[in-house]
C-alpha cells in the first residue's frame, strides 16, 4: 500500500464501516445521518452546471466530422485492400517463377510443360515424353547442324507450318503414331522441315533436307565433307594410308608409277596389295614409291 | 440561471434522494441507451452525440476537478472534452466504459494541472464560480460556508482517498467504473472508500467536539 492511501495516524485505527454500510451511505440510506448529510452537502456543492464552452470545444461540437470518420475508415479499408494485393501479388509473382523455373529445367508435369512452353518460357521440344529422348545440345550459333527430318523442333514464335509438321515428325520418331499414320508421317518426314530453335541467347538453326550430307552429327569435330579428323578427303587424293580398306598408297600413286613400272597411260592403276599381278613376273609389287 | 442548470439539479438531487440508489437514479434518469447512442453519434462526427454527451457529464467533471482543487475547472473541462471528443472515434464500448474512460482523461488532466501548478506561482481564485446561489445573499452566504466546510473535510482526506470518493458521490461512478477510471483494483477501491469514510467519520466528530 502507498503512502497516499491512508496517513499515518490512520494506520491502525480500525474501519468501522464494512461494505454494506459504505455502499448505504453512498445511496443515501446510512444509518449515519450526519454523515449521510455531509454526503449530501458534497454532492450539491460539487455537482455543477456543464461548464461554458470554450470556442475550441464549440467549433468542434458543431461542426459534423464525417471527414474525419471516413477517413479513418477508408484508411483502414485502403490499408487492407493494399495488404491484400500485395499478398496476392507476391503469391502470383512466386507461382510464375517457380513455374518457370521448373519449365525451363524441364522438370514439369507434361500437360503443364506443354503449355508453359507455348508461352515461350521453355526451349525443349513438344510432348512429354521427348524430354527425356535426348539432352538439349547446344550448337554454336555459326554452325548448321543438319539433322535427321524426324528431328523434334520447336518454333518459339508459333510458326504454325514449322510446328504442325514437326509434332507429326515427333509422333512417328516416338513411335506414337498409329500405324494408318505412318505412311503420312514418312512423308512428313521426306518433306523439308527449317526452323529455329531459341535457348536462352543461343540460336540453333536446324536444317533438314533431301540432300544427303557427309556423315552426321560428329560431337567435337569438324564437319564439312571435305575434313575428317584432319585428313583431306575429296574423292580424287588421298594423304592417308589406308582408303577402305582396299586401296593402298603408301606408295604415291599418280597413274604413271606402280612398283617401280612404268604403266602407259593416264589412268591411275589400282595395285591389289595381296594378290600378285600376273604382268608384274613376279616381282613384288610393293616398293618404295621414288 | 438556464433552464438545464434545474435539470441537472433535479436529476442529480431529488431522485437520488427519493430513489436511494445511485445507480438505479442514472438508469432512470440516464438510460445507458441513450449515452450508447450518443457515443454512436459522436463517433460518426454527429453534433447531437457531443451535446448529448456534453450536457450529460459536463457538470460532473466541473464537479471532479473542482472537488480536486482544479486551478480553472471549466478550462480543464473544456479540454477534457475536446480530448474526449477528438479520440471518440477510437472508443469501442458501452456506457460503464465511457464513463470511465471520460474520467480517466479527467484525472489524468487533473494530475498534469496539480504539476504545473506546483511549478508556478499560486493563483487565488477572485470568485468561487458560477455556482452561487444568487440572489439571495444569505443563502449565497450559506452556501459558500458549507462549500468551504466540505472542501476542508475532503482536504483532510488523502488523495486517493478523495479521488475515490468523488467519484462515488459526485460522478456517481460505480466501485468497478471508479477502479478504471483511477487504474486500481476494485478491493482497492472499497478499501479506499471504506477508509475515506471512517475519516470523514471521524472529522465530523472532530468538528463537533470544538466549540463554535
Amino acid at each position: 500500500m502507498s503512502g497516499d492511501d491512508v496517513y499515518p495516524y490512520e494506520m491502525n485505527e480500525p474501519d468501522d464501516f464494512d461494505e454494506a454500510a459504505g455502499d448505504a451511505l453512498l445511496s443515501g440510506n446510512g444509518r449515519d445521518a450526519r454523515l449521510a448529510d455531509l454526503l449530501g452537502d458534497i454532492r450539491v456543492a460539487y455537482t455543477s452546471t456543464p461548464p461554458t464552452v470554450g470556442a475550441e470545444l464549440s467549433a468542434l461540437m458543431q461542426a459534423p466530422q464525417p471527414a474525419a470518420t471516413q477517413s479513418f475508415l477508408s484508411r483502414r479499408f485502403e490499408q487492407m485492400r493494399l495488404s491484400i494485393l500485395a499478398k496476392v501479388g507476391v503469391a502470383a509473382a512466386t507461382i510464375v517463377a517457380a513455374t518457370g523455373g521448373l519449365a525451363a529445367a524441364n522438370a514439369l508435369p507434361a500437360p503443364v510443360q506443354d503449355a508453359v512452353s507455348h508461352l515461350g518460357i521453355a526451349a525443349s521440344s513438344h510432348g512429354g515424353a521427348h524430354h527425356h529422348a535426348r539432352p538439349m545440345s547446344i550448337v554454336d550459333p555459326t554452325t548448321t547442324t543438319a539433322e535427321e527430318p524426324t528431328s523434334a523442333t520447336t518454333a518459339p514464335n508459333g510458326d504454325q507450318e514449322a510446328d504442325e509438321v514437326c509434332e507429326n515428325d515427333t509422333r512417328a520418331a516416338d513411335g506414337q503414331s498409329q500405324a494408318d499414320e505412318a505412311g503420312e508421317s514418312n512423308d512428313v518426314n521426306n518433306a523439308p522441315c527449317d526452323s529455329t530453335t531459341t535457348v536462352g541467347n543461343t540460336t540453333t538453326t536446324t536444317i533438314a533436307d533431301d540432300t544427303p550430307t557427309t556423315g552426321d552429327h560428329v560431337d567435337g569435330e569438324h564437319v564439312d565433307g571435305e575434313h575428317v579428323d584432319g585428313e583431306h578427303v575429296d574423292g580424287e587424293h588421298v594423304d592417308g594410308e589406308h582408303v577402305d580398306g582396299e586401296h593402298v598408297d603408301g606408295e604415291h600413286v599418280d597413274g604413271e608409277h606402280v612398283d617401280g613400272e612404268h604403266h602407259d597411260g593416264d589412268t591411275p592403276t589400282t595395285v591389289d596389295p595381296v594378290a600378285p599381278s600376273a604382268s608384274h613376273d613376279g616381282v613384288s609389287s610393293t616398293g618404295g614409291s621414288d | 440561471m438556464p433552464s438545464h442548470f434545474h435539470e441537472c439539479r433535479e436529476i442529480h438531487f431529488g431522485d437520488f434522494r427519493a430513489s436511494g440508489a445511485v445507480a438505479d437514479n442514472r438508469a432512470v434518469t440516464h438510460p445507458d441507451r441513450e449515452i450508447e447512442s450518443a457515443i454512436e453519434w459522436a463517433r460518426s462526427g454527429d453534433p447531437r452525440g457531443f451535446d448529448i454527451l456534453f450536457r450529460t457529464f459536463g457538470g460532473s467533471v466541473v464537479g471532479y476537478l473542482r472537488a480536486c482543487s482544479a486551478g480553472d475547472p471549466d478550462g480543464m473541462a473544456n479540454d477534457v472534452f475536446l480530448r474526449v471528443f477528438r479520440t471518440i472515434h477510437t472508443f469501442h464500448g458501452d456506457a460503464p466504459r465511457f464513463r470511465a474512460w471520460l474520467f480517466t482523461i479527467a484525472h489524468h488532466a487533473m494530475i498534469d494541472d496539480s504539476r504545473r501548478r506546483r511549478r508556478r506561482v499560486r493563483e487565488v481564485p477572485l470568485d468561487r464560480g458560477p455556482d452561487g446561489a444568487g440572489g439571495d445573499v444569505e443563502t449565497e452566504v450559506f452556501a459558500n460556508l458549507a462549500r468551504d466546510r466540505v472542501h476542508a473535510l475532503l482536504t483532510g482526506l488523502s488523495p486517493d482517498q478523495r479521488d475515490v470518493l468523488v467519484l462515488r458521490i459526485v460522478a456517481e461512478l460505480s466501485v468497478a467504473e471508479t477502479a478504471a477510471a483511477l487504474d486500481k483494483s476494485y478491493e482497492a477501491v472499497k478499501a479506499l472508500q471504506r477508509r475515506g469514510l471512517s475519516a470523514l467519520r471521524r472529522a465530523i466528530s472532530s468538528e463537533e467536539a470544538v466549540p463554535k
